[in-house]
């Protein structure tokens, strides 16, 4: 049993080993402001040309770490099974498919960027392209996030329980992200300016409320699983 | 419920609404603070599109809107008096006002897109389709919530739907509190 709690948080951990992995790696390549959707062909290619190393270490090992994510968002659907009892899983199940989704997304853009530099050495409209194609599914797929966010807050509405597994106001918190994300998605209409992938709206605010999200919730996670573990322990010391 | 006295200081609705509308407030202020600083750089671009707008559409719906949040705070009055009836009556009168806000907008972007006027076309037109439009996604959520809310008064006429229809009226008063700033931001600011 003690191992179960033991794997669970590990799970809840490796959120902010995520955010703790990735957010240098996003520095590191140069992504505090990204490339500018309006800039040329040849200055896009001109940013993978100079560290190609960078984006090939930076993009390699996102694409390997998206597996915390996943597990992360494991760890929450367990609490949101709690919530269900015996309820049909309808929340811990939307939760975790809109999971696996979202850190897909990662995978992906990383590709982007991986194949960029892997030969940056070919024609720039061909790089361009793939930074394109890299930074509109990196920000602009909001829709698997905020189907985590509101289902994690409306499954924390719906938790009757005396003690609840996480606090009302997380609830709203998520709703809350929900809406900051949707901004994101809408990106591709966008060259210059707070909308698009390197502005306000696009990148800073969506990305740091992202980093904020995985940290907040992997201390309620945190929290909750103390608690079940300390119940499930004075439990099994009862019946004894 | 616990009525608390007349002069007895309380939160409407819980916390956690607060934590909400005050996030989401803080979002628009970053809009309104993101729209004066571009405004200032390109202040002759922002007036002379400001005159492509209808002022009279963004006015209906203002009233529109100050209607409905009045509407939706006497049914919560009507709701601590018991009243569950006209409760219903009052949010059913908010919800179709909020209904009329949305039906303008519609025709309203609609008219700008007849026009060729796009999210596109400047940077006044991408705030304006931006702002509003974001602002249009709360009032459809609101109405949501103002339908689910009314169903509860409605099943509750014990009273115990009160932090519910709080919460949804809070969110309500929120989504005309952000459209009263952003009539004049956007469609009068000289």
């Amino acid at each position: 049993m003690a191992m179960n709690y033991r794997f669970q948080q590990l799970c809840a951990c490796s959120g902010l080993a995520l955010v703790f992995i990735l957010f240098p790696l996003l520095i590191l390549m140069g992504f505090f402001p990204p490339p500018s959707p309006s800039e040329g062909a040849d200055a896009i290619a001109a940013h993978y040309a100079n560290d190609s190393w960078i984006f090939l270490l930076g993009g390699a090992v996102t694409i390997q770490i998206s597996a915390l994510g996943v597990i992360w968002t494991a760890a929450i659907s367990v609490q949101l099974r709690h919530i269900e009892g015996n309820l049909p899983p309808v929340f811990s199940l939307s939760q975790l498919v809109c999971g696996v989704l979202a850190n897909s997304v990662f995978i992906f853009a990383c590709a982007g960027w991986v194949v960029c530099a892997f030969r940056p050495d070919r024609a720039p409209e061909i790089i361009q392209t793939l930074n394109d194609w890299a930074f509109i599914i990196f920000l602009g797929t909001v829709s698997p996030l905020m189907g985590q966010a509101l289902s994690i807050g409306i499954a924390t509405f719906s938790d009757e329980s005396s003690e609840p597994v996480f606090p009302r106001w997380a609830g709203f918190f998520n709703c809350w992200v929900a809406a900051i994300f949707l901004p994101a998605g809408l990106i591709p209409f966008f060259k210059s300016g707070p909308f698009a992938w390197d502005g306000l709206f696009g990148l800073w605010l969506p990305v740091g409320v992202f980093g904020g999200w995985i940290v907040v919730m992997s201390f309620l996670v945190l929290g909750a699983i103390k608690r079940q573990k300390a119940d499930a322990f004075a439990a099994l010391a009862g019946a004894k | 419920m616990s009525a608390p006295g007349p002069c007895a200081r309380r939160l409407p609705g819980e916390e956690g609404i607060w934590v909400f509308v005050l996030g989401d407030m803080l979002l628009f202020s970053l809009f309104f603070g993101t729209f004066l600083y571009y405004r200032n750089e390109q202040q002759e671009l922002f007036l002379q599109s400001q005159l492509l707008l209808n002022k009279n559409y963004g006015a209906v719906n203002t009233l529109l809107l100050l209607t409905s949040s009045w509407f939706v705070a006497t049914a919560v009055h009507m709701y601590r008096k018991n009243n569950t009836v006209w409760a219903g009556r009052f949010l059913a009168s908010g919800f179709f006002c909020g209904l009329g806000f949305a039906i303008i907008k519609v025709t309203e972007f609609n008219d700008k897109f007849r026009a060729g006027i796009t999210l596109n076309t400047n940077d006044f037109f991408m705030y304006y389709f931006m702002f509003t439009g974001i602002h249009f996604v709360h009032v459809l959520i609101g109405l949501g919530i103002l339908f689910f809310v009314r169903r509860t008064v409605l099943q509750t006429p014990d009273g115990s739907g009160i932090r519910t229809l709080e919460n949804g009226a809070t969110f309500w008063h929120m989504v005309d509190l952000l459209w009263i700033v952003l009539f004049p931001l956007i469609y009068l600011l000289k």
